[in-house]
């Protein structure tokens, strides 16, 4: 029982920092690739490129943060791991906010850098309010990586 | 038909045609231009604003073929599917094609006639016409040509082979884009395809033409119903204009009344104030389809104030002319 709870865990924690990192490699490559043309024609635009380029990347880190929680509760990196298959379930779906949203926002936030590029080509002094728009879709990938951390490190408390 | 490019691939080449979107002209632009006392004052205004200006107003048409084929080139270098843009270039092709069997059988040079962007290089359709190869070309331009090249022969009759390749044109574009499976290019050869036929309906009516002439010489295009264009045409103006009041293109037909060259100004205009929306798409194939479109326009409007200063028209007279402009 307990290795099929500790699979369960696992997987979710896979999952967790495979579709994060999907959505996050995806939004960056596409801002990239946007970015180039613009940097070609002035490249001293590149710092305000760079936040719109990073801000997809985010989400992958959140993913890695809680796929790592993951491990140290089920007593992976240090420890001896036992876990029920009722644990482990609950591990998997904690894990979920964070690699379903976080694929989701960062593919929509990337929609929005690369929008916020096409602002920089042409109107450079509004490039903030591409910024703040691209922040807007952050707070999303935020509070799925908040509602996971909080149900990864609540879990043990359930006593089960 | 192929698959349809996802159109996040569409990012670099977006943001590269933005970027290229900047040095279009403006409404102050387009007022400088047309308040230019001359061609070669207008002209400097053209230099000014980025354009590689010739010293000789005799190259001003290779100046503006020059700058279409530099944005194909842009085109075909960063599109991730240039094939979308084909129905358009086709248009190119066969104008190619009349240009070249008219000066094929008379002394005119052909060069001068050409105009690019085309699918088919010029050196291979000079030599299909010089060498009477007509094989040498691909289908179905080598049929066509073939058709029109007899007719004209056979007839003399310029106008025959002209409507053999018009329909062509327009059987080609309207195939072409339905092969894309981008709705907007569908769109906007099904509009560009309906006014090919209005005019050629226009015309004939005009002219008093029958069916049979009508059948040869009106094409395919999903917007208006082919057999009902042909049989109010044969029946002359009245019959026309009702027809067309029942199609989507009603709000024109006063137009057409009064002014064909304003109802394909007005027709125009409304394909490329259609593209506007589209201006703040940063994915997808529509930005390029736009921004190829408004820079077509663009040359067309440079080429009319151009020819306006050269034939010494008055300013508001080159104003009436002009497509609408995307800034």
């Amino acid at each position: 029982m307990g290795f099929l709870g500790i699979i369960l865990a696992l997987t979710g924690a896979a999952l967790s920092v495979t579709l994060t990192c999907i959505g996050s490699a995806k939004g960056v490559g596409m801002t990239g690739e946007a970015s180039a043309p613009v940097m070609i024609d002035d490249p001293s635009k590149f710092s305000k490129l760079l936040i719109l380029q990073l801000m997809p990347g985010t989400q992958g880190l959140y993913g890695l943060v809680v796929t790592v929680m993951v491990m140290l509760n089920i007593g992976l990196l240090g420890g001896s791991p036992d876990l029920s298959l009722t644990e482990g379930l609950l591990y998997f779906f904690a894990c979920m906010p964070i690699a379903v949203g976080g694929l989701i926002s960062a593919l929509m936030q990337a929609r929005v850098t690369v929008t916020g590029v096409n602002i920089v080509a042409q109107k450079p002094s509004e490039s903030g309010k591409a910024i703040v728009s691209a922040t807007l879709v952050e707070f999303y990938a935020l509070l799925c990586f908040i509602a996971s951390m909080l149900m990864v490190l609540n879990i043990n408390r359930l006593g089960l | 038909m192929k698959g349809k490019v996802s159109e996040s691939h569409y990012a670099y080449s977006v943001t590269a045609a933005r970027i290229m979107q900047r040095a279009l002209l403006s409404d102050a632009d387009y007022s400088l231009l047309i308040s230019a006392p001359d061609a070669i004052a207008a002209l400097a205004v053209l230099s000014s604003k980025g354009w590689k200006t010739p010293a000789d107003i005799s190259l001003i048409p290779q100046m503006l073929d020059d700058a279409m084929q530099e944005v194909w080139d842009f085109l075909v270098e960063f599109a991730p599917d240039i094939n979308i843009f084909k129905p358009f270039i086709l248009r190119n092709d066969y104008h190619n094609l009349k240009a070249g069997l008219k000066c094929s059988l008379s002394e005119l040079q052909v060069d001068r006639y050409f105009i690019r962007p085309a699918l088919i290089p010029r050196k291979l359709m000079k030599e299909a016409f010089f060498e009477n190869h007509f094989s040498l070309l691909p289908e179905p331009f080598s049929t066509v040509l073939k058709q029109a090249y007899d007719a004209l022969s056979e007839t003399r009759d310029g106008q025959l082979a002209d409507i053999i390749i018009d329909r062509a044109a327009i059987d080609g574009m309207n195939g072409a884009a339905n092969e894309v499976r981008e709705p907007l290019v569908r769109h906007i050869v099904d509009t560009l395809c309906a006014l090919s036929n209005i005019k050629i309906a226009f015309r004939s009516a005009m002219l008093g033409k029958n069916k049979d002439f009508l059948n040869a010489a009106i094409g395919n295009c999903s917007s208006l119903d082919r057999n009902s264009l042909i049989e109010s045409s044969a029946k002359g103006f009245n019959e026309l204009f009702r027809y067309l009041k029942t199609t989507r293109y009603a709000a024109q037909v006063d137009i057409l009344k009064t002014s064909p060259i304003d109802f394909e100004r007005h027709f125009e205009d409304r394909i490329l104030s259609s593209l506007e929306p589209i201006r703040f798409e940063a994915l997808g194939a529509n930005p390029l389809i736009a921004f190829f479109l408004f820079k077509e326009a663009e040359i067309k409007n440079i080429r009319l104030i151009l020819a306006g200063k050269l034939a010494q028209s008055s300013q508001e007279e080159i104003r009436q002319r002009l497509r609408r402009i995307y800034v």
